[in-house]
């Protein structure tokens, strides 16, 4: 038997039956695939605990938080991000997770921080190599730390650069700049604030050098660097990439550009993680720029400056570019782009 | 508007007149929060303008709350197509450019003018939703605006409309100072909706028209001060009977009169599905098109700023004189009006039928009882500023006020039937349907102003231009050309045999000219 709606959303839905009997109708005639069973499903699994949570903390609040939970719901899992049959398993855990853990922002703005919530999810659950669950995590240590709705909803955006949205590092960035230090500290994952450089050094340093990692900025002594394989970007369609053949790498005013044999990409990477954006089937006018920071051979030995190292996977590459910080190396048999930065040694 | 595509709570996307945008830079961090899950923000809906925010109230309205599948007030942008049906000749036309629904369109804007708006139509036709609908735009709870609805009853007294003494104090007082009155809710509401006044009784209707003409309540010497606030009154007969008749002033308090159509049977489909689904629009009207006050009071200021060149007040002014006029009502000119004759108790066809010579057809003056008020001619100036402002201009436009004139004169023109115009074949359907027949009034109007290419040659405009630029300066001499020019203006006209409604303005405003000419002139001489 189908479990009743109970707790507070149940009282919330009591007291407003005939507006939210008329969203609903309104919805199913545009969305004939909401079905009732379906979003009754939801408003209990997923919709009452955050309710629930809201009325344990702020009784005065619950019906502007059912409200737009209830829009909210109507909106995605009619389309098919929410519910049980959702195509975005993150989206879900977010309600479910996050949003649960954040009452006291749900509250001062259900709509707008919901509904960011949602989109970031989304964003996050459709873009190749990123990491929404590292974000929903964040988020939640983001709420013990943020002091209002709009420094969590810009923290954010650094949580998401962090969880992989490579292209979005200059506006993280620049969110960072807008946060208090010590929730910026925090956004970027530096939790030992006492040792920590101040957080314009961090900003600056991280600006400078993509490969930086801002939990080791120090106070400008800097520690040995060394030439390593950083990140592979990319993979085989068949294995859930986006490549159909091996691509072959060129760069344009230091922005890698990558081609598939039928696609030209965009691709961004840092220390976080790596996105690719299509760019279409031709890009005009394109020219390789020979950048001299970086020298590669035959057999895979990469110099840069007077460092130098051998990587034996890049060997007989097929094509080759670089900017001032990275080289990106694509070889014969493999539909990925390599990506070579001088980094921190640890060992 | 049986296949709604959009949900209930989505307004149209703004802007509803798109212009080209800024590029965007390539990655912006700002697209994480941009999905498929509708975002409100608060800060872009403070910047969407005030025209822009009505005109997604109209269309939320129209496309999911009432069900008025009309558009009568209609514009173009280019040739429209027109089609014929029928021995009648019955017209249907298709606007070339965006079209309204009266029925929607001038509650929106009597709710941002703050006027005094009159729906009448049958029973059922919508007209306390509608009233409804503009309360939750401004911002009310369902429940505040259905409990400040006053229902016109025949017992309806006073006190039910305004409040009652206290008791306590009623007993205890010895002045009437101090006397205190609780005063019923409605009043210090911004939204007013008076259902089916028609069946108020006629001396609360009194009561009534101090608070809609003056903005206050008084009960037992003690007054209260009403903020301003847009009047919906229903009435479901639109000659103003009912149980009781209409007092005339509180009749002429209405600014805008506006009818519920009939219900087209080919949208049964919509209201069988909001019956099965207990649809209730007014519940979900979505936060963003919901006005504040502050918003109103703006918006009202905007309407204000919004320009009426010369050419078009010129039509405005040609039209409006041509209905007071009557020859046969006085001997000195100034009383020569149809008020004259409606003071004097005579009965007005023996004056109206008395031969002045005049083509009685052509003569637009001579198909109304009545000129038009001071108050007629300001709301006329109003709604048309403020139809001009909804459709996004800075400037009011001819089409403006040929639409916005019928809903603001329907209730100001006594229609005369008895006149020779309805009798012509094509015209008698004018006996019954005002709207259409005060806008060919326009036309005709229009039509007699360009025959007169008044446009072009005007003197009675040259000459208060002239006047226009004070008379700090001018000279013995000038004055005494001025007069003389226009002496001669009023001998050009008195050579016609005819004299018509708008030539009896004309020939005032120069007697007003000569005179201030004359007073000048007479200064000037003592002065020297």
């Amino acid at each position: 038997m189908e479990k009743l709606i109970e707790g507070a959303l149940a009282e919330a839905l009591k007291r407003n039956r005939d507006r939210f009997n008329t969203k609903y109708a309104l919805a199913r005639r545009s969305v004939p695939a909401l079905l009732p069973e379906a979003f009754a499903e939801h408003l209990r699994s997923t919709v009452s605990p955050i309710a629930d949570v809201v009325g344990s903390h702020f009784v005065d609040c619950v019906d502007a938080v059912v409200d737009a939970l209830y829009d909210l719901s109507l909106e995605l899992v009619g389309k098919g991000f929410l519910g049980e049959q959702t195509r975005y398993p993150a989206l879900l855990d977010g309600w479910r997770k996050l949003l649960v853990a954040v009452p006291h922002f749900l509250v001062s703005d259900p709509a707008l921080v919901c509904g960011s919530v949602s989109n970031a999810l989304y964003n996050l659950s459709t873009t190749a190599g990123a990491r929404p669950g590292e974000w929903i995590k964040g988020m939640i240590q983001m709420g013990w730390i943020c002091s209002d709705a709009a420094s969590f909803l810009e923290a954010g955006k650094v949580i998401a650069w962090r969880s992989g949205m490579a292209h979005y590092r200059e506006g993280a960035l620049e969110a960072c700049r807008k946060l208090d230090p010590d929730v910026a500290r925090a956004a970027l994952g530096v939790m030992d604030v006492k040792s920590a450089a101040p957080i314009d050094v961090i900003l600056d340093r991280m600006a400078r050098d993509p490969w930086q990692h801002p939990a080791t900025v120090d106070h400008g002594m800097g520690r040995k660097k060394v030439l390593k394989i950083v990140s592979r970007a990319g993979a085989f369609r068949g294995f859930g990439g986006l490549f159909p053949a091996p691509p072959r790498v060129a760069v344009r005013g230091g922005e890698f550009l990558v081609f598939d044999n039928e696609t030209w990409w965009t691709l961004t990477a840092d220390l976080f993680g790596s996105t690719l954006h299509r760019v279409g089937p031709k890009i005009p006018g394109l020219k390789n720029e020979i950048n001299p920071a970086f020298k590669i051979d035959s057999s895979g030995r990469v110099l840069k400056e007077s460092e130098g190292a051998r990587f034996p996977a890049l060997s007989k590459s097929s094509s080759s570019a670089s900017n001032e910080t990275t080289l990106a190396v694509t070889v014969p048999l493999s539909h990925s782009v390599y990506l070579v930065a001088m980094v921190e040694d640890f060992q | 508007m049986s296949s709604i595509s959009k949900t209930i709570g989505k307004v149209s996307q703004s802007p509803t007149n798109p212009h080209e945008t800024k590029r965007r830079k390539k990655f912006d961090v700002a697209d994480l929060y941009a999905g498929p899950a509708t975002v409100a923000v608060q800060e872009d809906a403070r910047q969407i303008p005030l025209d822009e925010k009505l005109r997604q109230g109209y269309f939320w309205i129209v496309n999911h709350a009432i069900i008025s599948p009309y558009y009568d007030i209609e514009f173009n942008d280019g040739p429209a197509q027109s089609f014929t049906f029928g021995d009648q000749k019955s017209r249907l036309n298709l606007p070339s450019d965006q079209s309204y629904s009266s029925f929607v369109l001038l509650p929106l804007l009597n709710l941002v003018l703050r006027r005094r708006c009159l729906l009448v139509g049958g029973p059922g036709r919508g007209k306390t939703a509608s009233s409804i609908l503009m309360g939750v735009l401004a911002g009310y709870s369902i429940k505040d605006i259905k409990r400040a609805i006053q229902h016109g009853q025949p017992q309806m007294t006073i006190s039910d409309l305004l409040g009652n003494p206290l008791p306590s104090t009623l007993v205890g007082a010895k002045s009437m100072d101090e006397v205190q009155i609780s005063w019923r809710k409605w009043l210090g509401m911004r939204i007013k909706i008076i259902d089916e006044y028609n069946r108020i009784p006629t001396r609360t209707q009194s009561a009534l028209l101090t608070v809609m003409s003056d903005n206050y309540a008084e009960i037992l010497d003690q007054i209260f001060e009403c903020p301003e606030a847009a009047w919906y009154l229903t009435a479901n007969d639109e000659a103003g009977g009912g149980t009781y008749q209409v007092i005339e002033a509180l009749r002429d308090r209405i600014d805008v009169v506006v009818k519920a159509l009939h219900f087209n049977t080919r949208f049964l489909s919509e209201l069988l599905s909001r019956i099965e689904e207990e649809i209730k629009p007014e519940e979900v009207v979505p936060p963003q098109i919901i006005f504040k006050e502050e918003e109103i009071d703006r918006a009202h200021r905007e309407i204000l700023d919004v320009k009426l060149g010369l050419e078009l007040r010129r039509r405005i002014e040609f039209f409006t004189s041509q209905f007071e006029f009557c020859d046969k009502a006085a001997d000195q000119i100034e009383y020569k009006t149809k008020d004259t004759v409606k003071l004097s108790g005579v009965e007005f066809h023996l004056v109206a039928s008395a031969d002045t010579g005049k083509d009685k057809l052509k003569d637009i003056g001579t198909q109304t009882r009545n000129g038009l008020s001071v108050r007629a001619l300001m709301t006329v100036l109003a709604f048309s500023k403020a139809l001009s402002w909804f459709r996004g201009f800075k400037e009011v436009a001819f089409e403006d006020v040929r639409q916005i004139l019928p809903f603001v004169l329907h209730d100001k023109l006594a229609q005369d039937s008895d006149s020779p115009f309805f009798n012509v074949a094509g015209n008698e359907v004018f006996r019954t349907d005002k709207i259409g027949w005060i806008r060919r009034l326009f036309d005709l109007s229009c039509a007699e102003y360009d025959r007169l290419d008044l446009d072009r040659d005007d003197p009675v405009t040259k000459l208060e231009e002239e006047f226009d630029k004070g008379l700090e300066g001018v000279t013995e001499s000038e004055v005494r050309a001025r007069l003389v020019k226009i002496e001669r203006t009023l001998a050009e006209w008195s050579k016609g045999r005819k004299l018509y409604g708008h030539m009896f303005d004309d020939i005032l405003k120069l007697k007003y000219l000569h005179q201030r000419y004359t007073n000048y002139l007479k200064w000037l001489q003592w002065k020297s």
